[in-house]
């Protein structure tokens, strides 16, 4: 009987007469003088591949990381402070820990779906950097960042350090001994910077480590400063997105004037509105049958303490590879010291995202071509670059495999310094193995092409 | 069909899912077969269950609890001596202190040394001729009769601190891996009978060095063997533990549910100008499509799919959501809260995934591209487009920004006219605007049941969110009781207890129930009038002349602070209530409606005031179930 109150009601709001819509139309232009504006972006052409759902991954990654996030600040408490741990997981009842870690076992423990919600917080961000390095490829294999598209790729880029910055942040806050592990690395990084090293740690972390001071600054800046960045950083990506319109790979009727694909109303809306559902839904099957971080066995962090299989979530973990790979470099310079830890852990990132942060000024500069382009080329297309970006793709996936030498070695039983060996080798030859075969491969496909084309 | 399996996309699709079910069903089997655990101290080892029988005062769910000395029966002289010197005490010494095995000094558990006997480790065999109550029998001999005595004040607590201090570094926080140098790698702490843990402190092993000594004593070592037992079975509340191998396999995890993701995305650009589209079948000529040549020439539609699918997403989405709920209500089960909310997301998601891919009209839209005036674009050839995809399309590219609707069979579209908005004049843009959402309208709305259903499932699901804000807090208690206790002396802010000679000159004190002097509720404002007569029923609360009432003002719960010594009032400085205490606190100005409670006061032995008892109404500003 509600039920068809219900549908009646709502056959009476959609099955309006013509009229009916002109007339709300005519009173949103009268209103707003937007109607012509509206009308042509309710036809907003959406190109379909399914590469193009990396964002919109991204996009909804950071939706469910906002709702969990704040669900979760209810309940954290950023502070160093000692406490006892008084709660009901016996293990560590009466063990001495920093507030902080303790509203965390509380949440874990005594919050009702406090547990799933944290893990479903945890796996979205571990997802969205995920996605975030594919598009990232996506768009270089496919020459996406050219003209006029330069300015939104140095967007995305700021992004994805925003990203993985939050995310090494949040990796910090339950201050458990993994966290506290990552914070003592990361001071001994900062430290490691020449000239300034030694101050910059102790104004960011606010004295020598451990300090109490760090979680409230840490808790600051996750959820408020760099999620504010990100969203800025995000509004001006999808706002140049929807002026510039999407880019389409290329087929028939489709060419760098015109863009052929779906309407935004009614199907893109509600196809990508179902998207959205279907990520929290896998998030949440996720967060609530896969264990993530269990902060319980790790124990609070103490720093006499430790624990094997020491890594930092993956985003991090290429860093990690480099930091074990590379031999003790350390160098002295007239009576100053340049540790070892510097190259791998501030050199190498900087290196590769200034590379990345150039690079569509590069290829420009080296094609001499800068004109603009809506249509996506094929990695075919470009052997040369398709090879560079293998080849970089093969760099950053063994530095991350390497950043779990130990797992591997513990669970293939293998012999831990020899798998060292052979993966510093690898690092430093795989990566021009495989762009030079790529190219060899690509570029004879490509000849094949064009010969038939010709033809 | 041909044509799909050559397609790159088709391919990295199949690879993707064989992949991702590849880790998905052995997950699943896995968990299916261990099911994890809700309550995380819950570890049934074959040990624990064998300390219970054996011992009454040791719980089989909490083999962490501190067996206290002397709450075990006393064995001795029964059959575990006898079976102790029978088959123990040859390796082990007459009193356990070691002889070719190692000391038993710390195995203060019954737990402990059940499982070592069952099993066997290291040189010791196991004894498999044991009948379970024998088992129990030598277990709890060796625990009450051999051990030292300190050893059984040990808790888990203490080994979880000695564990991460001492033996995480190699062996892993969980205890199951762990790597060092040379590839000797620690065993599965699983594996093994904690005892043996106890056996390795003490003896060492291979690379492991000898903890007992100096390092641990035997309290320690009890400890920490009690905290291998725990993680025999490591509490998993939060589900499938990926082996216990830290960030790597979960960011690994994360890649194949990045890969689950990316089966939808294959999937909702299936048929929409991805794989198999209208626009890409060209001349392939399948499915009796031509392919778009002219601009605002019709495509051929797409059959719509049927509305089955969408329905029982929804269906499935309303189903979730229930079961959130009543699993939330139920307890806090991870698995269960988890996976039915994930359920109602992905019923959710998948009908209006599949409304938008294949109940809407197949349509394609051509547009244009913002373009500056005279910029450069590349020509077909040097981007390696296919030259085909220029032709015909000039006119449509030159029309301005607006979309141009290339198609659809059955929607009322305006038809070829609507891409001339730029030029149309101004009054039309509504009735443009109008039959574009009478449009879009008539797609959603032309499955009645449908939509009703999507706005039913949708509400469901947006109520059961709700039920998260009960976590937020504990429910109220009803405010109906304080920290007074019968006989609670009354103390000072600071904690000083006041004697009978308080108060002689006049005024009055602050006062707190006796180690409660945080406790807001319990604030009592303390006066010494003996001029003034007590209440009917309550001549026996104020010993000497000494009153005592709730300093909570039942109006909007300030304290009440002012006194007033002439008129015999108390005064709240928020909104004005004056009570009487002539008259038992009772109103008599200002917004509060209800007297303050007056707590009942003694003097005992000692010439100290106290509580008779806490207050009989509840203290401070009115509540909906006051008086129930």
């Amino acid at each position: 009987m509600p039920d068809d109150r219900l549908r009646r009601s709502l056959s009476n709001a959609f099955r309006l007469p013509r009229d009916r819509y002109r007339r709300v139309a005519r009173w949103l232009d009268n209103t707003t003088g937007g109607g012509g504006l509206l009308r042509q972006e309710l036809r907003h052409v959406f190109p379909d591949d399914w590469s193009f759902f990396f964002g919109e991954i991204a996009l909804y990654c950071f939706v469910i990381l906002v709702i969990t996030g704040i669900y979760m600040c209810l309940f954290f408490k950023a502070s160093a402070a000692p406490t006892v741990y008084l709660g009901h997981y016996r293990p560590l009842y009466g063990v001495h820990m920093s507030e902080a870690y303790a509203s965390v076992m509380h949440l874990s423990f005594d919050v009702r779906a406090g547990l799933v919600i944290r893990q479903v917080h945890h796996w979205a961000a571990l997802v969205f950097a995920a996605t975030l390095v594919f598009h990232l490829f996506r768009m270089f294999f496919t020459g996406a960042y050219r003209r006029p598209r330069r300015l939104n790729w140095v967007i995305g880029l700021s992004l994805l350090s925003m990203v993985f910055i939050n995310g090494v942040f949040g990796y910090s806050l339950p201050d458990d001994l993994l966290s506290g592990t990552g914070l003592r690395i990361a001071y001994s990084i900062t430290q490691s910077m020449p000239l300034i090293g030694p101050n910059l740690a102790s104004l960011l972390f606010g004295g020598d480590f451990p300090t109490t001071g760090l979680i409230p600054r840490i808790y600051a800046v996750h959820i408020l400063l760099v999620p504010a960045a990100i969203a800025g950083l995000l509004g001006a990506h999808m706002g140049l997105l929807w002026v510039q319109r999407h880019t389409q790979y290329p087929g028939r009727a489709r060419s760098h004037r015109v863009i052929v694909g779906t309407p935004m109303v009614p199907a893109y809306a509600l196809r990508t509105t179902g998207y959205f559902f279907l990520i929290s839904g896998v998030l949440t099957a996720m967060g609530g049958f896969f264990q993530i971080n269990p902060v319980w066995l790790y124990g609070p962090y103490q720093a006499w303490d430790s624990t094997s299989f020491a890594q930092p979530d993956w985003y991090t973990g290429w860093l990690e590879g480099a930091v074990r790979m590379t031999p003790a470099w350390d160098i002295h310079i007239g009576g100053f010291l340049l540790p070892g830890l510097f190259w791998p852990a501030a050199l190498l990132p900087g290196i590769i995202m200034g590379f990345l942060f150039t690079w569509p000024w590069l290829d420009a500069a080296l094609l001499r071509d800068d004109d603009f382009y809506n249509v996506l080329q094929t990695p075919r297309d470009r052997p040369g670059r398709t090879a560079i970006g293998a080849g970089l793709l093969t760099f950053l996936t063994l530095l991350l495999l390497a950043g779990g030498d130990d797992v591997f070695a513990s669970v293939f039983h293998w012999n831990l310094p020899t798998l060292l060996s052979v993966m510093q080798g690898l690092t430093l030859g795989l990566p021009f193995v495989v762009g030079g075969l790529v190219y060899a491969i690509f570029r004879h496909r490509h000849r094949a092409v064009v010969d038939e084309a010709l033809s | 069909m041909a044509r799909l399996v050559h397609s790159g996309r088709f391919l990295a699709l199949l690879l993707v899912a064989v992949v991702a079910a590849a880790i998905i069903l052995p997950a699943a089997v896995r968990a299916a077969s261990s099911s994890p655990t809700a309550t995380p101290l819950a570890s049934a080892t074959p040990a624990a269950t064998l300390a219970s029988s054996a011992s009454p005062s040791t719980s089989a769910t909490t083999p962490a609890t501190v067996a206290s000395p002397g709450s075990t029966p006393a064995v001795s002289g029964g059959p575990g001596a006898a079976l102790y010197a029978a088959n123990c005490s040859g390796c082990h010494g007459d009193h356990g202190q070691g002889l070719i095995g190692p000391s038993q000094q710390a195995d203060a558990f019954p737990g402990l040394v059940a499982g070592m006997v069952v099993r066997g480790g290291i040189q010791m065999p196991a004894f498999p001729q044991f009948t379970p109550a024998q088992v129990a029998a030598v277990s709890t001999f060796v625990a009450t009769q051999i051990a030292a005595p300190a050893a059984r004040t040990a808790t888990v607590a203490d080994g979880g601190v000695l564990f991460r201090l001492y033996c995480s570094g190699c062996h892993g926080s969980a205890g199951r891996f762990g790597s060092v140098s040379q590839g000797r790698n620690p065993p599965s702490l699983a594996d093994y009978p904690a005892a043996e843990a106890l056996a390795a402190m003490i003896i060492g092993r291979s690379n492991m060095p000898v903890f007992a000594g100096t390092t641990l004593d035997v309290r320690q070592q009890a400890a920490v063997a009690l905290y291998v037992q725990t993680l025999q079975a490591p509490p998993s509340p939060g589900g499938w533990g990926l082996g216990y191998l830290g960030p790597v396999t979960e960011g690994l995890a994360a890649f194949f549910g990045l890969c689950a993701l990316l089966v939808a995305a294959v999937w909702l650009a299936w048929g929409k100008g991805g794989v198999g589209s209208d626009l890409d079948a060209g001349s392939d000529g399948d499915a009796g499509s031509d392919g778009p040549t002219t601009t605002g020439g019709p495509v051929a539609p797409r059959s719509p799919g049927a509305g089955w699918p969408a329905a029982l997403g929804l269906l499935v989405a309303i189903g979730g959501s229930c079961g959130f709920v009543a699993f939330f209500i139920a307890g806090n089960d991870s698995q269960r809260i988890g996976g039915t909310l994930a359920l109602a997301f992905l019923g959710l998601g998948f009908a209006l995934a599949y409304w938008g891919r294949d109940l809407t009209s197949d349509e394609v839209v051509v547009g244009s591209y913002p373009l500056p005036p005279g910029s450069a674009v590349a020509v077909a050839g040097t981007t390696g487009m296919p030259a085909a995809g220029m032709t015909g399309m000039a006119a449509a590219g030159t029309t301005g920004q607006s979309g141009v609707s290339a198609t659809t069979s059955d929607s009322p579209a305006t038809g070829g006219s609507g891409g001339l908005v730029g030029d149309s004049a101004s009054a039309e843009v509504p009735a443009a605007l109008g039959d574009e959402l009478a449009r879009s309208a008539a797609v959603l709305t032309r499955r009645k049941f449908l939509t009703t259903l999507l706005v039913g499932a949708a509400g469901v699901l947006g109520l059961s969110q709700l039920v998260l804000l009960a976590s937020l807090g504990p429910r109220s208690r009803g405010l109906r009781s304080t920290a007074w206790k019968p006989g609670a002396r009354l103390v000072t802010f600071d904690g000083r207890p006041i004697t009978r000679d308080a108060l002689s000159g006049g005024g009055m004190i602050v006062a707190f129930p006796e180690g409660h002097t945080d406790a807001a509720d319990s604030q009592i404002a303390l006066l010494h009038l003996p001029d003034i007569t007590a209440q009917p029923g309550r001549e026996s609360w104020s010993p000497e002349g000494f009153f005592a009432y709730s300093r909570v003002c039942t109006h909007a719960g300030c304290a009440v602070s002012q006194y007033e010594d002439e008129t015999q009032a108390l005064l709240c400085p928020c909104h004005q209530s004056t009570f009487d205490l002539r008259d038992g606190c009772r109103p008599v100005a200002g917004p509060a409606a209800r007297p303050l409670p007056q707590l009942a006061l003694a003097i005992n032995a000692g010439g100290f005031l106290v509580a008779q008892h806490d207050f009989t109404q509840p203290i401070g500003p009115g509540f909906w179930n006051l008086y129930a």
